[in-house]
C-alpha cells in the first residue's frame, strides 16, 4: 500500500474515534454541548478537507507522471469554502461555538504530521 | 480600517502560503523528473507539506471574516 493512503486512513481512524468521544460526550454533558458540537463539526469539515486534498494531490502526482500538460488546481477555493460554511453555521447557531469549529478543522490535517511520523518508524522497523 | 486589517491579514497569509505551495510543487516535479519510481514518497511528502503550509492563509482568512462581521 502507498504511504499517503495509509496516512489518510490513519488520520481517518483516529478522528472518527475522537468523533465518537466527542458525541458521546455532546449526549452525556448537556452543560458543554456548544464547545463539542463546534469540535465535532469542525472534525468532520476537517475529515473533508484531508481527503479532497489527498485525492488532489494524488491527482497531480498522476498528471506529472504521465507527462500531460494540462491545468491543474489544489482546489484550496473549494476548500475554503467548506470552512466558511463551517464558520458561518457557528456564528449563525449559538448552539455551535465558534473557537471549537476553528479549533476542529485545524486537527485532522496537523493530525497527519504524527501520524506519518508513526508510519515512518514502523515500515522502517 | 477594519476592512483594511482584514484585507492585510488575507492578503500577506495568501502570499505566504503561494510563495510555500510554489517551492513545494517545483520541489516535487524536479523530484518526479529526476526520479520517477520515487513518486509514491513524495506525494507523501508533498500532501503533508501542503496541507501544513494551507493553514495560515485558511486561518488568516477566517480571522479576516471574524473581524468584518462580528
Amino acid at each position: 500500500m502507498d504511504d499517503l493512503g495509509s496516512i489518510v486512513k490513519a488520520v481517518f481512524r483516529i478522528t472518527f474515534l475522537l468523533l465518537f468521544a466527542l458525541l458521546f460526550g455532546w449526549a452525556v454533558l448537556p452543560e458543554y454541548r456548544p464547545i463539542l458540537a463546534g469540535f465535532v463539526l469542525g472534525l468532520a469539515i476537517g475529515l473533508i478537507y484531508v481527503r479532497f486534498l489527498s485525492f488532489k494531490v494524488r491527482q497531480f502526482i498522476q498528471l506529472v507522471v504521465s507527462e500531460e500538460q494540462r491545468k491543474f488546481s489544489f482546489g484550496f477555493i473549494t476548500r475554503i469554502c467548506l470552512v466558511f460554511i463551517a464558520v458561518m453555521v457557528a456564528v449563525k447557531f449559538e448552539q455551535v461555538s465558534l473557537i471549537t469549529v476553528i479549533i476542529g478543522i485545524f486537527v485532522p490535517q496537523l493530525l497527519t504530521i504524527p501520524v506519518s511520523i508513526f508510519i515512518g518508524i514502523r515500515n522502517k522497523a | 480600517m477594519t476592512y483594511l486589517a482584514a484585507a492585510i491579514a488575507v492578503g500577506v497569509g495568501a502570499l505566504g502560503a503561494a510563495i510555500g505551495n510554489g517551492m513545494i510543487v517545483k520541489s516535487t516535479v524536479e523530484s518526479i523528473a529526476r526520479q520517477p519510481e520515487a513518486a509514491n514518497k513524495l506525494q507523501t511528502t508533498m500532501f503533508i507539506g501542503v496541507g501544513i503550509v494551507e493553514v495560515v492563509p485558511l486561518a488568516a482568512t477566517v480571522i479576516a471574516f471574524l473581524i468584518m462581521f462580528s
